[in-house]
């Protein structure tokens, strides 16, 4: 195996836009090559990181949910209480996608809940939760 | 020319043959598919007939439809509006073909007439010889969005071809439309533009002053400059419609346009002087409490369009890399400037509020 698989598409990203780019002769190919090397940027930065990111949303959205504020439907609860126990099936990244899916899910709903219940505070909490998410999946391309 | 575009450019010369047929020996000499056309094939075509004169080129822009695109949108919508737009001051290609049938050439397709010496690139304006230029075609794009919004739509005729509204439900259309996109497409659950959907629906946004044309992607790489930087054309018009005018302005001054100098709108000018040039050739004054709505409304409409595009990579027939950067480097880009336009905490990283 290659143990640095993001420095290994980094590099194949470099040599998409240096070596092939140049060399294709029209305007469309070139641009669509440069596309792909932006992309095998992007895949480089989201094989390093896809589960670490994923896992610390779901890590801080636990957390935020571990005290729910009074008013939240029984049923959403009812599926707070249930997603905290639970883990990803496994560490593939489809399956840590589908947890953060519902993670994600359930944080939303309170969100809602904290608006209509004017419940500034925690809306505050979770809009700098989601700056940190916004920040943690950011490509630096 | 590979074969596809050989077999593509004798049977768009065939059909041009039978649609002209006053024009002498024409002959299609050159095709090339060009990069920008996000969401129909984009091609740039080069034609020779014999006059009395001798034999004489022109050029010619052809847009045709492809398997599945970034925008789903109406292209009789688009030409019509090109059609309505061709004889004011406002510059557009002409239009020339609307072909609705697959026919000839597979898929449907649009005609224009190319308009020579010109780009579109945006990245050109962070270095010379177009970043000297860059508060002159700055001084023009927002004039010439100010002008579009002092033309009555019923004068242009748009009217006819365009959903109607009013200058109170013309936000709530918008916001519905693109909302159900995000609902439709999101293959990952969006708090975040979920949040801009509520915080949108909560403050209801003030009635428009006037209704207007709006363009509804106008923007940097929209547009074609020569290279005195002279804007020669407005591009683009798929996702036109009646509404509020500052919905264009708010969407000119996305940071996205400018991405990721935070100063410069569209990497041309400040956004305060943008918005000064397009108040005098308007003759409206931007109310801040509804701009602020447009501004939300246009981060969200940006982040539903690379949403959708993201879909549409993942299910749809058109594997366009396009797609796939705008589903992942933009959501990114977008989500973020939607954080900074909201959150309580904001410090305002992607965009200084106004004032």
């Amino acid at each position: 195996m290659i143990p640095n698989g993001k420095s290994s598409l980094e590099h194949l990203a470099m040599k998409l836009m240096t070596s092939v780019a140049p060399q294709t002769t029209s305007t469309y190919t070139a641009a669509n090559t440069g596309l792909i090397a932006m992309l095998l940027q992007c895949l480089a930065q989201e094989y390093d990181r896809a589960a670490d990111a994923r896992l610390s949303d779901i890590d801080e959205i636990k957390a935020l949910l571990a005290s729910l504020p009074p008013g939240v439907p029984r049923a959403v609860v009812a599926r707070i209480e249930s997603f905290r126990g639970a883990r990803p099936a496994s560490f593939r990244v489809a399956d840590v996608t589908a947890h953060h899916a519902e993670a994600l899910t359930l944080l939303a709903l309170v969100h809602e809940h904290a608006e209509q219940a004017q419940l500034n505070e925690l809306d505050e909490v979770i809009w700098r939760f989601l700056e940190r998410m916004a920040d943690r999946h950011a490509f630096n391309v | 020319m590979n074969s596809a575009l050989e077999d593509l450019a004798r049977r768009l010369q065939s059909y041009l043959r039978d649609k002209w047929p006053e024009q002498r020996e024409l002959e299609v000499i050159d095709i090339q598919q060009i990069p920008g056309g996000a969401s129909r094939e984009t091609y740039r075509i080069e034609t020779q007939q014999l006059t009395a004169q001798g034999p004489v080129a022109r050029g010619y822009i052809m847009r045709r439809d492809p398997a599945s695109s970034l925008i789903d949108t109406e292209r009789a919508l688009e030409f019509r509006t090109y059609q309505a737009i061709y004889d004011t001051d406002i510059p557009v290609p002409q239009p020339l073909i609307l072909e609705e049938s697959p026919g000839q050439l597979e898929r449907p397709f649009s005609l224009m007439a190319e308009v020579p010496g010109c780009q579109s690139a945006l990245a050109n304006f962070a270095t010379d010889p177009y970043k000297a230029l860059r508060g002159h075609i700055g001084a023009q794009k927002w004039t010439i969005l100010g002008r579009l919004a002092t033309m009555d739509p019923t004068d242009l005729g748009v009217h006819r071809f365009m959903p109607v509204t009013t200058t109170r439900q013309c936000a709530t259309r918008e916001i519905d439309y693109w909302a159900n996109v995000i609902e439709q497409d999101a293959l990952h659950p969006q708090p975040i533009a979920m949040a801009a959907i509520r915080w949108l629906r909560r403050n209801p946004v003030p009635p428009a002053q006037r209704l207007v044309l709006v363009h509804g992607d106008y923007r940097s790489g929209n547009f074609l400059y020569d290279s005195r930087g002279d804007i020669k054309a407005i591009l683009d018009w798929e996702m036109a419609h009646i509404g509020d005018p500052l919905e264009d302005l708010a969407w000119s001054l996305d940071p996205l346009w400018g991405w990721p100098d935070r100063t410069l709108a569209g990497g041309l000018l400040p956004r305060s002087d943008a918005i000064a040039i397009w108040e005098r050739a308007s003759g409206l004054k931007v109310d801040l409490i509804a701009f602020r709505w447009w501004q939300v409304f246009a981060s969200l409409k940006a982040l539903a369009i690379w949403i959708s595009s993201t879909e549409n990579f993942a299910n749809g027939e058109t594997k366009d890399p396009i797609l796939a950067v705008a589903g992942w480097v933009m959501t990114d880009r977008q989500n973020r400037i939607l954080v900074d336009q909201l959150s309580p905490a904001s410090g305002h990283r992607y965009m200084e509020p106004l004032s």
